[in-house]
């Protein structure tokens, strides 16, 4: 099966990357491409008091609808099977 | 940008074109590190982190608008990109932001307009999905200028946010809470 992953270069120079992925429902859905979940606070407005939002790690699926949209951070990694070697 | 010619229709006689912004957000180019392009439009960014969008609501009283007029020096096609933003009033709060909006060297605003359209203002146009170059040409900086006006007018902050690139903007597919939720 094949697996997804962030390229290593562009998280060690980013560790908190994100960007947003699509919901079946057609909503956008931000996720973090370190893979682990962030807490933001945001700030108040004059309609909204201060709050904090939560940035959820991205998970295969996520990294898979990324590389399928084209993002260039996400790679394919292809499994391979270790040989036995015989005997 | 390869030459073709496309045919257009204006969108009717007496459809109501209701021009001017009615809101904007703003990052620094150097958040950004990838724009997704899909049928031409971006569809996604990625950004060093989160949080790196910045809303900014102004004044609706017909002042505020986005203009993109071409240009032509002997042979030469450049694009000045202008937004005008104004916010009533003056407080530290404002001047805080005025000195420190300044200071930015390329900056990149997504306008929305009355007729619901979003366009990108900050980076050369994009065809494919990649890291956005700054308008070419000029930076994209924001020219803040405050003033009390007289007891007859209003005090106010404006932004005047200016670059010249080689090509018309993008538009964007984003919503106001998915700009937010990057």
């Amino acid at each position: 099966m094949a697996k997804y992953r962030v390229r290593p270069d562009f998280l060690a120079k980013y560790p908190d990357a994100t960007t947003l992925v699509k919901t079946p429902e057609g909503n956008y859905d931000s996720v973090a491409l370190g893979g682990k979940s962030m807490s933001v606070p945001v700030k108040a407005t004059k309609d909204v008091p201060a709050y904090t939002r939560e940035v959820r790690g991205a998970t295969q699926s996520d990294l898979e609808y990324l590389y399928k949209e084209g993002n260039p951070h996400i790679e394919q990694v292809i499994e391979t099977k270790a040989i036995p070697e015989s005997k | 940008m390869t030459c073709e010619l496309i045919g257009l229709s204006s969108v009717g006689d007496c459809t109501p074109n209701q021009g001017g912004i009615i809101k904007s957000f703003a990052t620094k180019l150097s958040n950004i590190t990838s724009a997704t392009i899909t049928a031409g439009v971006i569809s996604n960014f990625t950004m060093s982190s989160t949080g790196l969008w910045e809303e900014y609501e102004y004044d609706k009283d017909g002042t505020a608008n986005f203009t993109q007029p071409g240009a032509l020096n002997n042979n030469r096609f450049t694009v000045e990109q202008t937004a005008f933003l104004k916010f009533g009033g003056l407080s530290q709060a404002y001047l805080d932001a005025a000195n420190k909006a300044a200071a930015c060297c390329d900056t990149v605003w997504i306008h929305v307009l009355s007729n619901g359209t979003r366009v990108v203002q900050g980076f050369e146009y994009l065809t494919a999905t990649g890291a956005p170059t700054g308008t070419i040409n000029r930076r994209t900086r924001i020219v803040p200028n405050a003033t009390t006006g007289t007891s007859n007018e209003e005090s106010r902050l404006e932004f005047v946010i200016a670059g010249n690139a080689n090509s018309f903007t993008n538009t964007t597919s984003l919503t106001d809470s998915a700009i937010l939720a990057l």
